[in-house]
């Protein structure tokens, strides 16, 4: 489990992450969002131990990441936003660093790459951007890891390939598997995530899976525009609008209009959320 | 899991660090180590065409060269694992699974070893080569280091038997390793710690520190000086002085090779992305 207690962390004077607390348990896919610049690839960073927190504490099955263990190493995968142009072709990158991973599967990064539709003898730094990230997509999900920090996945990737991706995702990583992936393309990962983590400068807005969320807010895709809509998106077909569930009606969670939602309602929805 | 020390997850880090250090910087090691090729090349073509003549390097030239190349090697290795401190270079050697600890034996390995080994490998034996094909090119730098290092030993020796200085070979070796590793190690140690122009930085520090020591000794060695008594200075007082400056010597260069080394170990603790 990974446990954040009061995290701090600054770029020199500018304070990026304040006092936030999370608790992210086994077996989930989380989405963290947040708009530009509130701290999703500084918290990735520090929760894969590249960073030192400056205040508080973040421990992953009991073990401070910044102390770099290998036994918590080979338990975790860091998916930077900006894949390495390794200089080899794809099979020698993977029997290299795969023998660090005790779970590494060779098998089953030639299996995913095929799906993804990458050859696994061409050259990493011969490779076009979409090419090389999903040849590190591949390569992270052969580790066999326990948890997965993921910035913007899905960023690079063709259309077919971000539906690659999500089958991917779901279909090679373990059931107690944990996987934080940060992204603006909610959209493309929206049938995925679950629970979904918001956060605003400085501060965790929403940390609730897609039950607690349909559970408090009603997506209606009606036409008949609400009065006490607490978000409304005109579409082609009709509206999108977001409000108070007080019936206790089931809907289907968009993604996109409830982040919108909520930065448009933060008290209202950290009330709601007991934040 | 050992969290510290495994010698089989070490054996395995190695391997990997040896095929990463010769896919990035073999072509560079070797390109230096080629400098005797090179520079014979250069030499021949130059007297060929300005004299007509087939003249060869002379080895007062090939030693100079040699000197230069090892330097060359020395500063290179800003470069060895200076990706480490490059964001796009990824972060990758942090997050393999491996210990802090069995990551910088290997990279110290690497640097003072592996890499001036395959140097040496390369340019002795392009050097030797071209002894051999070459009868006016004279005697291959490895016997003349050979030689060179026989005709030391027999010196020291006559030094040591006709005065009580303790200069021997051994007592040369010490510092003469520890000032190689210190060399190596700056190097290596200004690559993880500068972000850019690590080069530059490195040769920036090396003459600052050069200059606050000239200063510092202008002020306050005359005073020493003044307060000495050449005159009655006996063969005792000599060779006390003599042996003080070479075991502060040997100190002195030890002392920098392990805080060189700890400064290492300690970038590759705390190093953040």
């Amino acid at each position: 489990m990974i446990q954040i207690s009061n995290l701090g962390f600054s770029y020199g004077p500018k304070s990026v992450l304040k006092n936030i607390s999370l608790k992210a348990s086994e077996g989930n896919i989380y989405g963290l969002l947040g708009e530009n610049g509130v701290g999703k690839t500084t918290l990735l960073t520090l929760l894969c131990g590249l960073k030192k927190p400056l205040e508080g504490s973040i421990t992953v099955d009991g073990r401070n990441p910044f102390n770099r263990e290998p036994s918590l190493l080979s338990d975790q995968f860091y998916l930077a936003d900006e894949v390495t142009p390794v200089h080899a072709k794809a099979v020698s990158f993977a029997k290299e660093h795969g023998v660090f991973w005790p779970g590494f599967d060779l098998d089953k990064f030639f299996t995913i790459l095929s799906e993804l539709e990458v050859s696994a003898d061409q050259k990493m730094d011969a490779m076009s951007a979409g090419q090389l990230k999903k040849t590190w997509i591949a390569f992270a999900l052969a580790c066999n890891a326990k948890y997965y920090y993921m910035d913007e996945p899905t960023n690079g990737l063709d259309i077919p390939s971000k539906a690659q991706f999500r089958k991917a995702v779901t279909k090679y990583t373990s059931e107690d598997s944990t996987l934080i992936i940060s992204t603006h393309q909610v959209r493309d990962l929206e049938n995925i995530i679950d629970p979904i983590i918001i956060l605003d400068n400085q501060e965790v807005l929403v940390n609730a899976t897609m039950q607690e969320i349909s559970e408090k807010l009603f997506f209606d895709y009606g036409t008949q525009i609400k009065a006490d809509a607490l978000y409304l998106e005109q579409t082609p077909g009709g509206c999108i609008q977001v409000y108070p569930n007080t019936t206790g009606e089931e809907s289907k969670v968009n993604v996109e209009a409830f982040f919108n939602t909520v930065h448009a309602h933060k008290d209202v929805i950290k009330a709601m959320f007991n934040l | 899991m050992n969290q510290v020390f495994s010698f089989q997850r070490f054996w395995t880090y190695f391997k990997y660090d040896l095929t990463q250090m010769w896919r990035n910087h073999s072509k560079a090691a070797i390109l230096i180590g080629g400098a005797s090729a090179i520079f014979y090349v250069t030499w021949l073509l130059f007297s060929l065409v300005f004299t007509q003549e087939w003249h060869t390097p002379v080895i007062e030239a090939r030693v100079v060269v040699f000197a230069l190349a090892f330097m060359a090697l020395e500063l290179y290795q800003v470069r060895t694992y200076g990706h480490l401190t490059e964001k796009k270079a990824g972060s990758a050697y942090l997050m393999l699974p491996a210990s802090k600890g069995e990551k910088f034996v290997s990279m110290l390995l690497i640097t003072i070893v592996v890499i001036p080994f395959l140097f040496m490998a390369v340019y002795l034996l392009l050097d030797g080569f071209l002894s051999l094909v070459d009868p006016t090119y004279g005697k291959a730098l490895v016997t003349s280091f050979s030689s060179a290092y026989i005709k030391l030993i027999e010196g020291l020796a006559q030094i040591n038997a006709e005065s009580p200085f303790r200069i021997t070979p051994s007592t040369m070796t010490v510092p003469s390793i520890a000032s190689y590793i210190c060399s190596f190690l700056y190097f290596l140690l200004c690559g993880i710690c500068f972000k850019r122009n690590k080069l530059v930085g490195a040769l920036a520090i090396l003459f600052g520190l050069s200059t606050v020591l000239s200063l510092v000794m202008g002020l306050v060695m005359p005073p020493i000086f003044e307060n000495l008594d050449f005159e009655n200075f006996d063969e005792d007082t000599i060779v006390r002085w003599t042996n003080g400056i070479i075991n502060g010597g040997v100190i002195f260069s030890c002392l920098c090779s392990v805080g060189l080394g700890w400064g290492v170990w300690y970038r590759i603790k705390t190093l953040q992305h």
